[in-house]
């Protein structure tokens, strides 16, 4: 390789970033004006909006907003600003009408688009402006879409708010949906459509085991009690993965019929489910477990000794039940894990 | 007319109160906290509404100077649901009233109109 | 011995090129996603958890060191925070000044009892205080430990179940822990470890610690080190999160997960990089254990810093940053092209290694060899043609790319003036900036070895420098 051909490379990429530099330069400058000008027609509608949405006689805005030339992004700034901070805007008629008059067919053209982004925006204001006249194209995207990727998810959230069932069995489609992804949607169900949606998971007649292990895990965060039954059931079940969802459940709840469930539960060749268990026995301060949880201290997984340390505190003699157990535990981890709990309580003298 | 302060950053939100209130209200406004404890030491107001968190001075520093100048008009605060653990604590400085955001038009034109009655 | 410096001089040469191509590499890796996001609404994309009550509650830490001039308005722009539920520890790590008074008189502080469960040592705590306004704001004044002692402490006072800290001198955006969450909540825990990025602060108008207008600094020392994030953010982190193998950058917001880092044995004493460290520590776990968690990065800044402004602080920040590298990569060493750690192990750990440690050795030979090529024919003018020519490309074209690249997916700066300063800027790397690095860097290695003769007394200031 010769100098030349070095000083060759360096100049011409150098030319390229030159131009790339003035291109983007250009760029900066016409995104800058045109900002300008969307926050100028905005300050200047603002006023009128405010008025037509608390009194819809006054229709000024509805034709000053024909006039202005930013009308899509300054109406979506004016109606984002209403629906977060007035309550029920949701269900507001005007928010409607403005949106179905003004965006939906915009926003029909824009779910089509290449551009990734302003698909994913799309989706985001058609939830918060409950644009439900497109609810048919949002299904027949949902129905085409082949991945779980970041879109189809909030295709999924979108359409759960527009209070869609279809929701939960696109979602069962893909076995390794994320329990958080059902949560959402279940929050967005109307509450009749959620119960029967849950209801159905429960029952589990499809055979699908991650709509099930999802059903459990919200019906645990939303404390949901009327399921409680159907859940404690659930941890007699042969299937590993349901009974650690179930353990996470009662352990979200904070409730349990019948505490002797769990002392298998303690003692269970799993550590996930001793650790749950030890959890649970905790939070319930259920001292009939007391003595179980001082043997766990010693247990060989650390997150079973951390749990245990941690359950043994909710009751009330904690603090000396691990005082003594650091002293005296037969095993040195278990020890160490209540000395690392151990409280030494600062300013009480005084 | 019964004279109310409506302290808001945000356009929008301040826009709709001041809307709501108007007819029944003589209304002023403020955009952030330096202009809000500027007008409430110039003016006499029957009631005083604080957005939490605004630019320059926050609605409690505002707050926390109204009540050090021996100023006793009712307060009424906006807060946001990351707020509400505040509370308890804008309660200690003197505020009289609160309301979450979101709320509706009505919601607040219900609870000023009670305030400023009694 | 002509020939050997000739053949070392091809070697920079080669090590240049390659580094060179697997920065645009990388680059390529993360260009498509970081695009992708750049238009996305930020409200929208955030304003989902802000509602939910699902969110994990995060304890934030506040190390202080002799800060009370900064104290109390880095804890009030905390409390501006969006987000559902924090608390705020300020750890008041053995002040000389008045840090601890200016908190008690500012919050209304009174001393109370507290149980402090003893999971990592640290040094002796005095006492405890809560504020009356904001019972959420707790301060822990304690024996002078360092920092890591201090996050230490903080971590066993802390009740949450995630953390972050925060340092004095670095300004969280009100979005920016909802940000880093993120992740963490959507993976539902799946994730222990998110890193955001940070921007430099100086140049902008700030606030009450709230950055109101963003600008550039005059400085052109500062200047320099914002087109150095931007190279190292986009360039290089981004990929390296894309494939988990991300270690942690010195100086940049992190959340952790409290039960893992516990786990881990919370922050080491003896590094001056402890973040470093617990990260790469935490990767050590998860894969001793063949966990499936996993520590992710996002490309969207949620911090702002403020970066040195002279030359000294600089060099002991450069200096300080080497010898944490160093120390962080010796006590892993065992990791370093060990298939059981995986990509962490055979491509993070040697990428560490021979880019960014070993690469200012490599770099300031380059330049020995250059000024001896033209200055004392040590080497072929021709040979030293050619490796002056790829040690431009390799500072100033690829930095300048770095600035064009920021503004073709992130664009934070405003006007297209400052556009054209940072490229300018940028294009004059390699002959002065760069090479100062490249000295202070292997001084850096240097101080690392020296220091590590006398492992034990490493007493550290403090935490402000």
């Amino acid at each position: 390789m010769s100098l030349h051909f070095f000083w060759i490379l360096s100049l011409s990429l150098l030319l390229g970033q030159l131009v790339l530099l003035l291109a983007l330069a250009w760029r900066k400058e016409k995104m800058s004006a045109k900002e300008q000008a969307i926050t100028q027609q905005y300050e200047a509608l603002i006023d009128s909006f405010s008025s037509y949405m608390l009194d819809p006689s006054d229709d000024r805005f509805l034709r000053e907003i024909q006039n202005s030339t930013h009308k899509i992004v300054v109406l979506e700034r004016l109606l984002n600003g209403y629906v977060a901070v007035t309550k029920g805007s949701v269900a507001s008629p005007l928010v409607t009408k403005l949106s179905e008059d003004l965006l939906a067919a915009h926003y029909a053209k824009q779910l089509a688009r290449k551009d990734w982004a302003s698909r994913m925006n799309t989706l985001y204001y058609i939830e918060d402006f409950h644009i439900t006249s497109l609810k048919p194209l949002l299904k027949e995207r949902i129905d085409k879409s082949s991945i779980l990727d970041q879109e189809t998810q909030q295709l999924l959230r979108t359409l759960a708010s527009l209070n869609e069932p279809a929701t939960i069995s696109v979602l069962a489609r893909y076995p390794d949906a994320p329990v958080r992804l059902y949560t959402d949607v279940f929050q967005r169900l109307e509450e009749q459509t959620r119960m029967e949606e849950l209801d159905a998971a429960l029952r589990n007649e499809i055979q699908n085991n991650a709509l099930k292990h999802a059903a459990v895990s919200y019906i645990g965060r939303a404390g949901l009690i009327a399921f409680l039954p159907r859940i404690e059931a659930e941890l007699k079940t042969g299937e590993a993965e349901m009974r650690i969802q179930a353990l996470k459940a009662i352990l979200h709840m904070q409730y349990l019929t019948d505490p002797g469930l769990l002392l298998s539960f303690l003692q269970s060749q799993s550590w996930t489910e001793r650790m749950y268990a030890s959890r649970i026995a905790g939070k319930l301060q259920l001292s009939r477990f007391k003595e179980v949880l001082s043997v766990l201290l010693g247990d060989p997984v650390w997150w079973v000794r951390y749990s245990a340390a941690e359950a043994l505190l909710q009751f009330s003699d904690g603090d000396i039940l691990l005082t003594h157990l650091s002293a005296d535990h037969p095993d040195r981890f278990a020890r160490d894990m209540a000395a690392q709990w151990k409280s030494s309580l600062l300013g009480s003298e005084t | 007319m019964k004279k109310v302060l409506v302290a808001d950053d945000e356009d929008i939100l301040r826009l709709l109160i001041v809307d709501t209130l108007e007819d029944d209200f003589e209304v002023e406004e403020a955009e952030d906290g330096k202009e809000a404890l500027q007008k409430i030491r110039e003016n006499d107001y029957d009631l005083i509404i604080l957005d939490y968190m605004m630019p320059h001075l926050t609605g409690m520093e505002v707050l926390e100077e109204v009540r050090k100048d021996q100023n006793s008009t009712q307060v009424l605060m906006l807060t946001a649901k990351a707020q509400d653990a505040d509370r308890e604590s804008a309660i200690q400085k003197g505020a009289n009233y609160f309301m979450s955001k979101p709320f509706s038009p009505m919601e607040l034109l219900r609870l000023v109109g009670k305030i400023t009655a009694s | 011995m002509q020939s050997f410096f000739e053949v070392l001089a091809y070697a920079i040469i080669a090590y240049m090129l390659f580094s060179s191509l697997s920065y645009l590499g990388f680059f390529l890796l993360a260009f498509g996603k970081v695009k992708r996001e750049a238009n996305l609404d930020r409200k929208e994309s955030t304003e989902d958890l802000l509602g939910n009550q699902n969110t994990f509650p995060v304890s934030i830490l506040v190390p202080a060191y002799n800060e009370e001039v900064g104290v109390t308005s880095t804890v009030r722009s905390l409390l501006s925070l969006e987000y559902p539920e924090k608390e705020i520890i300020v750890i008041d790590d053995g002040s000389k000044d008045k840090t601890s008074e200016r908190m008690i008189e500012e919050f209304q502080m009174k001393e109370i009892p507290f149980a402090v469960r003893l999971h990592i040592e640290s040094a002796e705590i005095k006492a405890i205080y809560q504020s009356s306004i904001f019972p959420y704001i707790r301060l822990i004044k304690k024996a002078n430990g360092g920092k890591a002692d201090a996050l230490n402490a903080g971590i066993n006072l802390s009740s949450y179940p995630y953390f972050c800290a925060i340092d004095g001198d670095s300004i969280l955006e009100n979005d920016g822990l909802l940000k880093t969450m993120k992740p963490i909540i959507e993976s539902d825990g799946q994730v222990i470890v998110t890193g955001g990025s940070v921007r430099i602060a100086n140049g902008c108008t700030i606030s009450r610690s709230k950055v109101e207008a963003i600008d550039l600094p005059k400085s052109p020392i500062v200047l320099m080190q914002i087109v150095e994030y931007f190279r190292a953010f986009l360039i290089g982190r981004l990929a390296l999160s894309h494939l988990n193998v991300l270690l942690i950058i010195s100086g940049a917001f992190g959340v952790f997960n409290k039960e893992r880092v516990i786990q881990a044995g919370g922050y080491n004493k003896d590094t001056v990089g402890e973040d470093m460290e617990l990260v790469v520590r935490l990767h050590r776990l998860l894969r001793e254990e063949k966990s499936k968690q996993r520590i992710e990065y996002i490309p969207d800044p949620v911090c702002w810093t403020e970066a040195p402004e002279t030359l000294d602080v600089l060099k002991s920040q450069r200096i300080r940053w080497q010898r944490g590298l160093l120390e962080t990569l010796w006590s892993h060493k065992k990791m370093m092209l060990n298939p059981k750690y995986g990509s962490v192990g055979l491509f993070s750990m040697p990428y560490f290694l021979f880019v960014e440690l070993l690469g200012a050795v490599f770099e300031f030979v380059g330049y020995f060899l250059i000024i001896g090529g033209f200055a004392f024919s040590l080497i072929d003018p021709f040979t030293a043609g050619i490796l002056f020519l790829v040690t431009i490309f390799y500072g100033s074209l690829i930095s300048a790319l770095a600035v064009l690249l920021e503004e073709l997916t992130l664009h934070k700066y405003p006007k297209a003036s400052h556009l054209m300063r940072l490229y300018f800027w940028a294009l004059t790397e390699t002959f002065w900036y760069r090479p100062l690095m490249v000295f202070w860097r292997v001084l850096g290695i240097f101080a690392a070895f020296r220091k590590g003769a006398h492992w034990g007394d490493m007493k550290r200031k403090g935490i402000s420098t």
